[in-house]
């Protein structure tokens, strides 16, 4: 599933992308999302790697994250999809365990964490109830990408 | 001496808070919770209460005791307001048992038994029930302050 054709103001997609990982629901906004595939069709990294998996697309090497609950990268599981992000230099995959596509923005309604929840270290940007239970994680591409790049970081350094 | 009407929340371990009456809005038992990453250890969870998200705080671990764990007992729904006439808002509670209800005579608060700046700040009043000593704290600037901000 391509989410992103040339996009311009008018055919910005809308909507969001819910991405089920570690036991988190996570609403990113379709316009980030770059790109969603099987899991399968991933070649599985070393394990001497931070990545999961890659994909090899058009000459170029996306890397895929397994995330755990805390949003740190993690061992691989058995998760069926790849949910590529638009990020600074390159896709970012995430492994996630379920997929779904809420297509207009006014599906979700997003607040902003609660003051009490500030002043940690959170990728996150906002919460929205879903069909009265469910409990959506709004996040930001950009700011993900950059909590795993510091993972990296910490890890090589 | 007046006596007024309150809630005692046993919050976890040694750590109890009382409320007034009015300020206590629903128990909950065991409810769902949702874990939100990245937040500050003392409001990790948000639970769902009448179609509205509530941060759950445990109290205990803003004064560095073992907060009750992910999955309280009992959560408690508060009401509190930025200001007499504003509108009300919610927060929750993690409890370790179920709330119960005291009379709390009025007079010269006693001595807290915490210290640190995170109290100063959110500590209105303290009192001894029954060999506990038991916090009266600030709902709204619990709720509505970032944490780093209270320190």
């Amino acid at each position: 599933m391509n989410l992103s054709p040339a996009t311009t103001a008018a055919h910005r997609p809308r909507g969001w992308v819910l991405i089920n990982l570690a036991g988190l629901l996570l609403g990113i906004r379709q316009e980030q999302v770059r790109q969603i595939i099987p899991a399968a069709m991933l070649e599985t990294a070393p394990p001497d790697v931070p990545e999961a998996a890659n994909l090899f697309r058009s000459g170029e090497c996306w890397p895929v994250y397994a995330l755990d609950r805390e949003l740190r990268i993690s061992p691989r599981g058995g998760q069926r999809f790849a949910v590529f992000l638009e990020a600074l230099h390159h896709p970012l995959g995430l492994l996630a365990d379920a997929v779904r596509i809420l297509p207009e923005d006014k599906d979700l309604r997003a607040q902003p964490l609660p003051p009490c929840m500030l002043g940690g270290n959170t990728p996150l940007t906002g919460l929205s109830l879903l069909d009265g239970s469910e409990v959506v994680l709004i996040a930001d591409a950009q700011d993900i990408a950059c909590r795993l790049q510091a993972d990296l970081d910490r890890e090589i350094g | 001496m007046d006596a007024v009407r309150a809630w005692l929340l046993h919050t976890s371990a040694d750590f109890y808070l009382a409320v007034g009456e009015p300020e206590l809005v629903e128990v909950l038992a065991r409810p769902r919770t949702h874990y939100v990453p990245g937040a500050p250890e003392q409001c990790r969870q948000i639970i769902v209460w009448r179609d509205r998200l509530l941060p759950m705080v445990h109290p205990a671990a803003l004064a560095g005791l073992e907060g009750g764990g992910e999955q309280p007992v009992f959560v408690a729904v508060i009401a509190y307001q930025e200001a007499p006439g504003e509108p009300l808002q919610y927060g929750a509670l993690a409890l370790a048992d179920a709330p119960v209800p005291i009379q709390v005579n009025a007079g010269p608060p006693g001595e807290p038994p915490l210290a640190g700046e995170v109290w100063d700040r959110l500590l209105l009043s303290c009192f001894r029930q029954e060999d506990k000593s038991v916090l009266v704290v600030d709902m709204e600037l619990l709720f509505n302050t970032n944490p780093a901000d209270l320190r």
